[in-house]
């Protein structure tokens, strides 16, 4: 319910593992962790703009809004 | 404009740094009138625990007393010569003493820049029921001692007020720092 997020799928697509993800954009794995795991309660515009840009793929690619 | 409450500063982005001068007297000056508030009181109750604790000191070792610390004596010597009394003095010290530990952990946690852990509002609580009981016993001791003339471990009416303000901050203080430590949480979650 509510925004999910679907970054590993996107991971899984684009062959990365999420250690590598962390290097180029530069957050921990463990704030990578929360945000692959739905933990997270927020998400900064910086971080997403580094994950899309290293990703190659659009907000919407990660992010879906669940309304069940 | 909107006058920001004690629970906006909390906000980690909007306050400033705790060890600088604006967070304690800055223009908003939230933080300083409860800040001195629970500082007096709890000054008074250090002072008068070391004041029970030096006189227990100076009765033990049978040296002379004089002063505040003879009074503080004078006011002992009779209830440790009677077991029910020596206990309501014994359990004061302790509560004293409990309160004095909660307090002094937090500020560590505080000193070491991380005021808002999970269980600094539970201490805060934990003292402030310490605190209650110590003014319920102040309460009992003035209605015997009114009432019978007995005495239990000590009381008087300004040491209800004193031991509910005391609580009554303490309560304050931990729904603050509850409302800290999950502003922090959901902080920590933000990626």
């Amino acid at each position: 319910m509510g925004i999910s997020v679907k970054l590993d799928r996107v991971l899984l697509d684009r062959g990365m593992s999420l250690t590598e993800l962390s290097e180029r954009v530069g957050v921990t794995i463990a704030n990578l962790s929360i945000l692959k795991t739905g933990k997270a309660k927020a998400i900064r515009f910086s971080t997403l703009e580094a994950i899309c840009k290293e990703l190659d793929c659009q907000p919407g690619d990660i992010l879906f809004f669940d309304e069940d | 404009m909107k006058i920001p409450t004690f629970l906006d500063l909390l906000d980690h982005e909007a306050t400033p740094d705790w060890r600088t001068p604006t967070f304690w007297l800055g223009s908003r000056g939230a933080w300083f009138a409860p800040g001195l508030l629970f500082g007096l009181t709890f000054a008074l109750y250090i002072s008068l625990l070391l004041s029970l604790v030096g006189s227990g000191l100076f009765l033990l070792s049978g040296g002379e007393t004089q002063g505040a610390v003879q009074s503080a004596a004078q006011f002992l010597s009779p209830r440790l010569a009677d077991p029910w009394a020596a206990g309501g003095v014994i359990l004061t010290l302790a509560l004293y003493i409990f309160i004095a530990e909660n307090v002094l952990r937090i500020a560590l946690d505080t000193a070491a820049a991380k005021p808002f852990e999970a269980k600094n509002a539970s201490r805060f609580f934990r003292a402030a029921g310490a605190a209650a009981i110590l003014s319920a016993m102040h309460f009992l001791n003035v209605v015997l001692d009114s009432g019978f003339g007995a005495r239990f471990a000590g009381g008087s009416a300004s040491g209800v007020y004193a031991s509910l303000l005391l609580a009554i901050t303490f309560v304050s203080l931990a729904s603050a720092f509850r409302e800290g430590e999950r502003l922090r949480r959901e902080q920590d979650l933000t990626v």
